[in-house]
């Protein structure tokens, strides 16, 4: 029995097999590394909001001086020197106050964004006191 | 009956050589597979870490005491080390005589760790891989680098952590610096501002001040 010609087909299902499989493995590859990436950014936008409320909170920054980029070359950010702790180009805050039904706090909602997208990382809200406390610095 | 023909050098030859072509072609991606997997697992164990010690900070900064139970300071923060009183109940055993509702909380960054002690007992070592990590201090006139707590607590503790370059996670050539980075020391890895509530603070805030 001749076996001649078989050889063609054997090596293209070798080819296929191995492309298939460095596929899929860079398919893995961009997962695991989009992954990683995403938790990144999300710990990073959840840390920039609460530090931005805990500053607030303590009277040492204002919603005014933290709305917008955080990039150190931002005027509003340099104005309050406690906001040194909170500068980061990848990132902008965009920080709304209402009032709120308790007399002396204000409910302060503050949103992480990328610096050029416009889909929110992370979002809080918290009720701050709506004058600074007598300790508190430069706003 | 048929005689079966064996299979030429030549051919041999040839699927050798294939063979190992094809493991040359997919052993830097499974290689990177292999990397990138085990950096991807530090690193959430990495934040994980981070996690608890955020967690940690985050509720002693909300129960922290500005004196302890003999009216001395209950505050004590240098650049690498904060030693807080807390008040709440704890589940952890205690020294005889110390008061039911208060407990002590001491992080210290030493070499490339951050471990934590509770109420006086053993050290804990809760994040490793460090480089560097400071704590800073601002009572409304700057950041400081220690505190002892002497004028009352705190307004806010920043903490900063440098974590140490992990050799399995790729780095990017074509990444171009940030034009003030080059300027300034590089950046943290994680840092956090944590507000220290202040009873005291909170009632003298509701008679007046402003930012």
């Amino acid at each position: 029995m001749s076996r001649r010609g078989f050889m063609l087909l054997e090596i293209l299902l070798a080819v296929t097999a191995a492309v298939m499989v460095a596929t899929a493995g860079y398919a893995l590859l961009d997962r695991v590394s989009g992954r990683v990436q995403q938790s990144s950014e999300r710990l990073a936008a959840s840390d920039l909001a609460c530090s931005a409320l805990a500053l607030m909170e303590a009277g040492l920054a204002s919603p005014e001086n933290l709305n917008g980029s955080l990039h150190r070359e931002v005027i509003s950010l340099e104005d309050v020197e406690a906001g040194v702790m909170v500068r980061d180009p990848r990132y902008r805050l965009e920080i709304e106050t209402t009032p709120s039904k308790w007399a002396g706090l204000v409910q302060v909602d503050v949103r992480v964004l990328p610096a050029e997208g416009e889909v929110a990382l992370y979002e809080a809200s918290q009720l701050i006191p709506s004058r600074g406390p007598s300790r508190g610095g430069g706003g | 009956m048929t005689r079966s023909r064996s299979f030429t050098l030549i051919e041999m030859l040839i699927a050798l050589a294939l063979i190992v072509a094809m493991v040359f072609i997919l052993m830097p991606t499974a290689s990177r597979i292999m990397s990138s997997t085990t950096a991807a697992s530090d690193h959430n164990h990495r934040l994980a870490q981070i996690a608890l010690v955020s967690d940690v900070l985050d509720r002693a900064m909300l129960t922290a005491v500005a004196q302890d139970a003999a009216g001395r300071s209950a505050f004590q923060g240098s650049e690498t080390s904060l030693k807080l009183t807390t008040c709440g109940v704890s589940l952890s055993p205690r020294e005889a005589g110390t008061p039911d509702d208060l407990q002590t909380i001491e992080l210290v960054f030493s070499g490339d760790t951050l471990s934590l002690r509770e109420n006086g007992g053993s050290r804990e070592i809760i994040l490793t891989g460090i480089e560097k990590g400071t704590f800073a201090y601002n009572t409304g006139e700057g950041w400081a680098e220690s505190n002892d707590g002497a004028s009352g607590l705190p307004g806010v503790v920043a903490v900063s952590i440098w974590l140490r370059p992990n050799e399995l996670e790729p780095v990017a050539d074509d990444a171009e610096p940030d034009a003030f980075e080059e300027q300034d020391e590089h950046e943290p890895d994680w840092r956090r501002v944590f507000a220290v509530f202040d009873p005291a603070g909170a009632s003298e805030s509701s008679q007046g001040g402003g930012v």
